[in-house]
C-alpha cells in the first residue's frame, strides 16, 4: 500500500489513481493529518505530492519526508523542497511560473526505459539552492536552464522530481511512477 | 404514454408525461405565475445545437427544501423542519439511493430530483451566504425540447409492484389536474415583450475600479508568495430600490442568451443567472468536467476568427491558467472516478459562444461503482480544487474577495446530473440585490497581463448583469 500525501495540490487523487493502476494500492491522507496518526509500517512506499509552496500544513509531510532508509520515498515539487530542507539543504524563490520544458537525466532510477529530452510541465515558483545541495544527493536530471529536476539518495530509497509525474503535460509519467515502485 | 418502464416492475420511482398545448409566450408566463405562487427553480437552455441546451425545466411543488447552514442539513416538508448532521451532498446521495428511476431521454436527462446550488453567493454581502447551499426535491415539472418545440408536464409516481395500475391511473388523474392548472395559471398570468419602463435602480460597484486592480494586484501577490497557482476574485455591483428578480431575468435572457439559465425562487432568496461553463455532467455513469478559461472578442470575418484563434493560444496567461485548471479537474475526477479512466479529449480547443473565443478542454472519467453523483460533485468543490477555492490566507481575508465559485444544476433520481458554474449571478432579497462575476487569476511573473486578463474576465459578466437590471 502506498501512501500519498495530499499537500493541497491539484496532483493527490490523480497521482494515487496512478499508482492503483500498476497494480498497487494507494491511500491519500491530507498533509494536515497529524503524524502520530501515521503508522508509516502500514505503508510500502510515500509519494509526497505537488502543492501550495507556502508550506503551512505540512505537519505530515515535514514528517516523512526524512525517513532515513525506512521506506522508498518520492518527493514531488513542493514534496522535493520538504526532503531537500530536511537533509540540510535549502531552496530559492523564482517568481511562480508555469511552464513546460524538456529534461536531461540519467537514464538510471526514475527514469529507466526512458528517452532523453522528454517533455515535463514545471511549476517554478521554488528551485533546489545547488549552491547548498547537501553532498548526500546525486541530481539524477536538469531542466534546459540547468536547474535541478531529480535527484536521489538511492542509499535511503529517496527520490525527489521538481516536475509532476502526474500532470498531464509531463511525457512518461506513469512509466515514472511505475520505475519508483520496482527500484527497490 | 408508454407505460413500459412503470409495468416492467423493475423501477420504484417513474416519472409520467402529458404534452401540454402551449407556446413560448405561454411557458414564460407559466414562469412567471409560479415564481408568484411560490418556490420554483427554472432551468433554460439557450443553446441551439444538439450538443447543448436541448432541454429547459421549470421546477415547482417541490416536495422538500434542503439547504445547508453550518454544516448541518436543514430539511423542510410537509411544514416540518429538521435539522441533520451530514453534508447535503451525503443527504442527497442517501434520498436518491432510496430509488430506482428510468433513464429515457426522451424528455432530458433530469426526470425529478434535487434541483438547486452550492456555494457562496455575495461574499457574505447579503444573509444569504449563511446557507451555503440549498436544492428543492422536484417531483413535477415542464420541461421544454428545443428540437422539437414540444412541452410536457410531467408527474412522478412511485409505483407499488402489487398494484401498478393503480399507480398508473393515479399519476395520470394527476397530469390532467396538473394541465388544467398550469392552463388556469397561464390565463391568469400574461407577460409583455415589448419593451419595458427601465426599473428605478441604483446600481453600483462594491468597491471602485482602482481598488480593484489593487486587490487583484495583493491577491496575486499572495498566490506567488504561498506557490498557490490559481484563485478566483469577485466582482460585485449592488443594487437598491424597486426591481423585479423575474424581469431582471426576462432582460438577462435578451442580453445573454447561454446555455445555462437559472432562475431561482428559494426560500431564502431568488437568484438569476446566465453561465457558458459546464462544471460537471454524470450520465449513465460517464462524468464530464468542461474547465474553460480566457476569452477574446471573436471577429466577424473567418480570417480574424482564426487569427484571434491563435493569439488567444498564444496566450501565456491564458494557457497557464487552463493548464491549471485541466489538472484540477482531472485530479477533482479522479477523487471518485474509477482508477485508470480520467482521459482528456480536446485539450486546448476553441469554442465560440456569444461572439467570444474560449479555451476548453473536455476531462472524462468513469463514475466508481458505490459512488454518488452528489459526492462525486462534492470533490470537485474541495479546497484548492477547480472552483478556484485556495487555502492559508487568501482564503480568509475578505477584503480580498476571494471566494470558490458557485455552482447550479440538477441531481436526477436517474443518477444524472448537470451542473454548471456560476460565472456570473445576481441575487434578490427583499431590500437589495448583489450581482457578483467571477474571474479566475494566477500569479504568474507577466503580472500586467494577469490584472487585465482578471478585469476583463470579471467585468463582462457583472456589467451584462447591472445593464440588465438597470434596464
Amino acid at each position: 500500500m502506498v501512501l500519498v500525501v495530499d499537500n493541497y495540490g491539484s496532483a493527490a487523487n490523480i497521482t494515487a489513481a496512478m499508482i492503483r493502476s500498476l497494480g498497487s494500492g494507494a491511500v491519500v491522507l491530507s498533509c494536515s493529518t497529524d503524524p502520530r496518526d501515521v503508522n508509516i509500517r502500514d505503508y510500502s512506499a510515500v509519494i509526497l505530492t505537488a502543492g501550495p509552496g507556502n508550506l503551512l500544513y505540512d505537519a505530515l509531510g515535514s514528517s516523512l519526508a526524512n525517513q532515513h532508509g525506512r521506506i522508498p520515498l518520492l518527493g514531488v515539487c513542493q514534496g522535493m523542497e520538504m526532503i531537500v530542507r530536511q537533509h540540510g539543504g535549502s531552496v530559492v524563490n523564482t517568481g511562480h511560473v508555469l511552464s513546460e520544458d524538456t529534461l536531461s537525466h540519467t537514464g538510471e532510477g526514475l527514469f529507466r526505459g526512458i528517452g532523453q529530452r522528454f517533455r515535463v510541465a514545471l511549476r517554478r515558483n521554488h528551485t533546489i539552492d545547488k549552491k547548498n545541495l547537501p553532498q548526500v544527493f546525486e541530481t539524477e536530471a536538469y531542466s534546459s536552464d540547468g536547474a535541478v529536476q531529480c535527484l536521489s539518495i538511492a542509499s535511503e530509497r529517496v527520490y525527489g522530481t521538481g516536475f509532476d509525474p502526474s500532470n498531464y503535460r509531463t511525457e512518461h509519467g506513469i512509466k515514472i511512477f511505475y520505475n519508483f515502485l520496482n527500484l527497490f | 404514454m408508454d407505460y413500459t418502464d412503470i409495468r416492467s416492475g423493475k423501477y420504484t420511482r417513474v416519472p409520467m408525461y402529458r404534452e401540454l398545448r402551449i407556446n413560448s409566450f405561454d411557458f414564460m408566463s407559466l414562469v412567471k405565475a409560479m415564481d408568484l405562487k411560490g418556490y420554483c427553480i427554472f432551468l433554460e437552455s439557450a443553446g441551439k445545437t444538439r450538443d447543448k441546451g436541448r432541454f429547459s425545466f421549470l421546477c415547482f411543488n417541490p416536495v422538500e427544501i434542503v439547504s445547508e447552514e453550518n454544516g448541518n442539513v436543514r430539511v423542510t416538508k410537509n411544514c416540518n423542519s429538521g435539522v441533520q448532521k451530514c453534508s447535503i451532498f451525503e443527504y442527497i446521495d442517501a434520498k436518491l439511493s432510496e430509488h430506482v428511476s428510468p433513464v429515457s431521454g426522451e424528455f432530458g436527462d433530469f426526470n425529478g430530483g434535487y434541483a438547486g446550488y452550492s456555494g457562496s453567493l455575495s461574499a457574505g454581502t447579503l444573509p444569504v451566504d449563511k446557507v451555503s447551499a440549498e436544492f428543492l426535491l422536484i417531483d413535477e415539472f415542464v420541461v421544454f425540447d428545443n428540437h422539437t418545440g414540444k412541452y410536457h408536464v410531467c408527474s412522478v409516481v412511485y409505483p407499488d409492484p402489487a398494484d401498478i395500475e393503480s399507480a398508473i391511473k393515479k399519476g395520470e388523474t394527476r397530469l390532467a389536474e396538473l394541465e388544467h392548472f398550469i392552463l388556469d395559471m397561464i390565463a391568469d398570468e400574461r407577460i409583455h415583450f415589448l419593451p419595458s419602463k427601465a426599473d428605478d435602480v441604483i446600481v453600483e460597484p462594491a468597491v471602485s475600479d482602482e481598488i480593484f486592480m489593487q486587490y487583484t494586484a495583493m491577491t496575486r501577490d499572495k498566490l506567488a508568495a504561498q506557490g498557490i497557482p490559481l484563485a478566483s476574485v469577485s466582482r460585485e455591483l449592488h443594487a437598491h430600490g424597486r426591481f423585479s428578480a423575474f424581469s431582471f431575468y426576462m432582460k438577462l435572457r435578451g442580453l445573454s442568451p447561454s446555455p445555462y439559465m437559472y432562475y431561482m425562487h428559494l426560500p431564502h432568496c431568488r437568484i438569476a443567472g446566465s453561465s457558458p461553463e459546464t462544471h460537471l455532467k454524470i450520465k449513465n455513469g460517464s462524468m464530464m468536467m468542461k474547465p474553460a478559461s480566457g476569452f477574446t472578442a471573436a471577429p466577424q470575418s473567418r480570417q480574424g476568427r482564426s487569427a484571434a484563434r491563435r493569439e488567444l493560444l498564444r496566450s501565456d496567461t491564458d494557457r497557464g491558467v487552463h493548464s491549471v485548471l485541466v489538472d484540477l479537474a482531472r485530479d477533482s475526477l479522479a477523487a471518485s472516478a474509477l482508477d485508470g479512466t480520467v482521459t482528456v479529449k480536446k485539450f486546448m480547443d476553441i469554442e465560440e459562444y456569444q461572439n467570444r473565443l474560449r479555451i476548453v478542454t473536455r476531462i472524462n472519467a468513469i463514475l466508481r461503482p458505490g459512488t454518488g453523483i452528489a459526492k462525486a460533485l462534492s470533490e470537485t468543490l474541495q479546497a484548492c480544487s477547480i472552483t478556484g477555492m485556495v487555502t492559508g490566507e487568501a482564503d480568509s481575508n475578505e477584503k480580498l474577495q476571494v471566494a470558490g465559485r458557485s455552482v447550479a444544476g440538477y441531481f436526477g433520481y436517474n443518477r444524472s446530473c448537470d451542473i454548471c458554474v456560476m460565472t456570473g449571478c445576481a441575487v434578490f432579497d427583499a431590500a437589495k440585490a448583489v450581482i457578483q462575476g467571477y474571474a479566475l487569476i494566477h500569479a504568474s511573473v507577466v503580472a500586467d497581463d494577469v490584472l487585465l486578463s482578471a478585469k476583463v474576465s470579471a467585468y463582462p459578466a457583472v456589467t451584462c448583469l447591472g445593464y440588465a437590471l438597470r434596464g
